[in-house]
């Protein structure tokens, strides 16, 4: 009797060592087949041309509201430059100065008071993420993320100051011509040596021009 | 062995398949000769006669036999016209009814009360009732006038919706003389004269009729197509192929015609064993997603793709085919390649795994077969032999006809009091027990089709199940026992092409997209996948 419950005792133990996945591996061993739908990319960036309007938020003084234009050529599907990108803030604020002296007989000090007016930039794009998505189960739309690090001068008060933009954003496309981005960027603005920061939203309009024959070569496409 | 004998069955297969989608000519076979056209359209007119009376007798009657003498007010028609072009639509069609119903068929309107009630039913959904009255105003044509919108109501339906044939085609549109008519319906009067011509062997008028036919019309489209399908029929493929191209290539817009001819096209070109350009041809043929034609397409380019030597575009279709919405489909041959590709890369557990698999899904209707249960209790014969052409046109047809007779709860309060609701009932039994005798009759041939493909296919899976027995004991030469070099899966990070992996999703634009990359196990050989 008590043997018996020595080997119910083993066999309990033994069974979560028992390999789950020992029918998939009877059946193809090491040589695990693996299944990809290859579909050419619905839609390709060329030259593009962008027009957008964003926010700087993070300022406790005014919030910028800024046009932005842009234009950026896609050298492939993974890489492309935004060679130039610019923007104006039309800045509005929000009382925080006047309150402090009104109440405290205080302002700002140490460049606090100073308002991004014109920003300017160059950066490298990387995409490594695309793909689609079904929106209501009805359709799919066609979305790529990318990330984005480059450099520009700020003028930030009276004065440009060096500055290093971070970032990433989605876009999605109504078509081969027309998509929408939603940028995410972080400017650090070297003031001094140690930067500020300053968050900037970025929703835009892309005019894409692509022309097939500079880009696809000798490229081959699935059957 | 097994593979020869799968390669016949593909082609016997695709035979008749090139002949399937004529659906045109899937009763012609064997009525060759002028006696025998003869007696067919004897036969044919007999059934005509009492077919055609009785599928309008219900309406016929209900109009003609009212036990109730009342004097019917004319100003009814005018407030059913009224109520129907305010969007009241039951209302209307109460009023149409009792107008009919209740008066003279020498009443000034009554024709059109007729034209009014089909599109008061069209529009509340009865299209088969719908049709028979538009059916019974083109048929009296006691006021010329309406006749274009009538035949132009039913030759939009006939390309939409599925509705009686036997009624619109055989009936009313085969023997009649319309006199003027606008182009586009001559056409299409033109065009089923022709094909009913050809169907009963009379050549002649048929080509008669096709040349009435306007050179940009679709329907001359569609014409060429019978006629190459008829060319395709008497052995003369090249003749066949000429006229599928020359469908293909026209610029006038006619897409199903078109696909039709591609799906043709490439079925003729599979035959001839031109596999690649059955491969392309079969790309350009479009079908509804995840219908039972689409299943088909993916299964044929699969073929296709293994005869090129594309295992793994071949894979990748059948693959797809896994998708649950194409479970249910009958699609026998499918487990027969499957087992064929694993069994040429040396896979062969997942080879035998395919035959038990076929022998899991279909063993229980193969006993039953062996049984002789009746075909219409096999469940896969069943599904099988209603799941394309003219009975499956007609398996639809007597879903629709239930459907609508169910509608007819939701409008009691509207027509009780005119008992349109009624006589709706009697004409809806009436075309269900009909289509139903005719669905009987063809089921018959269907099943017994779709039986002998499955014994087929179970024949090839026994003979697969073999040689790979035979495959795994093979022995090998020491100089052999080598692993055949080949080409391993490189997948680049920036490339024009995207790759998707699966993973337990299927999408429905990726079913003819999927690769499947597997290793060949063999050692002897230079398969590669």
């Amino acid at each position: 009797m008590k043997r018996l419950h020595l080997c119910c005792l083993v066999v309990a133990m033994a069974l979560p060592l028992w390999p789950s996945t020992a029918s998939a591996q009877l059946e193809f061993g090491a040589e695990r087949p693996r299944v990809f739908s290859i579909q050419r990319r619905p839609y390709r960036l060329g030259h593009e041309f962008q027009l957008g309007l964003g926010v700087l938020p993070l300022d406790a003084f005014y919030v910028g509201v800024v046009a932005t234009a842009g234009y950026t050529y896609h050298f492939s599907d993974f890489w492309a430059w935004e060679i130039a990108g610019a923007g104006y803030s039309l800045n509005i604020g929000t009382g925080l100065k006047g309150h402090l002296f009104d109440e405290y007989g205080v302002e700002p000090v140490q460049g606090g008071g100073e308002q991004i007016t014109v920003m300017a930039s160059t950066s490298m794009v990387v995409k490594p993420l695309f793909g689609k998505l079904a929106i209501f189960n009805a359709d799919v739309i066609y979305s790529e993320t990318f990330f984005v690090a480059g450099i520009g001068p700020l003028m930030k008060g009276d004065f440009w100051r060096p500055a290093i933009n971070l970032g990433a954003g989605m876009r999605f496309w109504s078509g081969p011509a027309l998509s929408w981005r939603l940028d995410v960027r972080d400017y650090l603005i070297f003031s001094s040596w140690v930067p500020e920061n300053s968050l900037f939203l970025l929703i835009s309009a892309s005019f894409n021009y692509y022309n097939a024959d500079e880009h696809e070569g000798d490229t081959e496409w699935p059957d | 062995m097994a593979r020869l004998s799968t390669a016949a069955v593909c082609c016997a297969a695709a035979l008749q398949w090139v002949a399937a989608p004529s659906a045109v000519f899937a009763q012609e076979k064997g009525e060759a000769g002028a006696a025998q056209a003869t007696e067919a359209k004897a036969a044919k007119e007999a059934t005509e006669a009492t077919e055609a009376t009785e599928a309008t007798e219900a309406t016929v009657e209900a109009e003609a036999e009212s036990d109730i003498e009342v004097d019917v007010d004319p100003e009814i028609f005018d407030l059913a016209l009224e109520d129907f072009y305010d969007g009241r639509y039951a209302e209307a069609a109460a009023g149409f009814w009792g107008y009919i119903h209740f008066g003279e068929p020498a009443a000034e309107n009554y024709e059109w009360a007729q034209y009014f009630l089909g599109e008061c039913l069209r529009k509340l959904g009865f299209w088969h009732a719908a049709v028979l009255y538009y059916y019974t105003v083109a048929a009296t044509r006691q006021q010329p006038e309406i006749l274009p919108d009538a035949l132009g109501r039913l030759e939009a339906i006939s390309r939409r919706r599925p509705y009686s044939e036997s009624l619109v085609l055989e009936d009313l549109l085969y023997d009649s003389e319309f006199g003027f008519l606008p182009d586009y319906l001559n056409d299409w009067v033109q065009y089923v004269q022709g094909l009913y011509d050809y169907r009963n062997g009379f050549v002649d008028w048929a080509q008669l009729h096709f040349a009435k036919i306007a050179k940009d019309s679709p329907y001359a489209l569609r014409a060429m197509y019978v006629q190459a399908v008829f060319a395709l029929k008497n052995d003369k493929d090249d003749e066949a192929l000429a006229m599928f191209d020359t469908i293909v290539d026209s610029p006038i817009d006619a897409p199903d015609v078109k696909n039709r001819s591609n799906l043709a096209l490439a079925r003729l070109l599979f035959d001839t064993s031109r596999y690649s350009d059955a491969f392309e041809t079969y790309r350009e043929v479009e079908q509804i997603d995840l219908s039972f034609e689409q299943a088909e397409l993916i299964l044929e380019k699969a073929w296709a793709a293994y005869f090129m030597g594309d295992r793994r575009t071949s894979m990748g279709l059948l693959h797809a085919l896994e998708a649950p919405s194409y479970e249910g489909f009958f699609l026998p041959d499918a487990y027969v390649l499957r087992g064929l590709i694993f069994k040429d890369l040396c896979h062969f557990i997942p080879a035998k795994r395919v035959v038990r698999s076929f022998r899991f899904r279909y063993q229980r209707s193969l006993e039953m077969l062996r049984r002789r249960v009746p075909m219409a209790r096999i469940p896969g014969i069943l599904d099988a032999g209603t799941q394309e052409g003219q009975v499956g046109r007609r398996t639809a047809f007597l879903r629709t006809l239930e459907q609508e007779r169910r509608l007819i709860e939701d409008y009691d309060s509207y027509w009780e009091d005119v008992e349109l609701d009624k006589h709706l009932r009697r004409v809806y039994d009436l075309e269900i027990r009909e289509q139903s005798r005719l669905w009987n009759i063809e089921f018959r041939d269907s099943s017994d089709g779709a039986a002998l493909e499955l014994l087929e296919v179970e024949e090839q899976v026994n003979l697969l199940d073999y040689e790979i027995g035979l495959d795994i004991f093979k022995r090998l030469k020491a100089d052999q026992a080598r692993r055949s070099t080949e080409q391993g899966l490189t997948i680049p990070y920036d490339s024009a092409n995207v790759y998707y992996e699966f993973d337990e999703e299927y999408w429905n634009d990726e079913l003819h997209s999927y690769k499947y990359f597997i290793t060949s196990r063999c050692f002897e050989s230079n398969k590669g996948p």
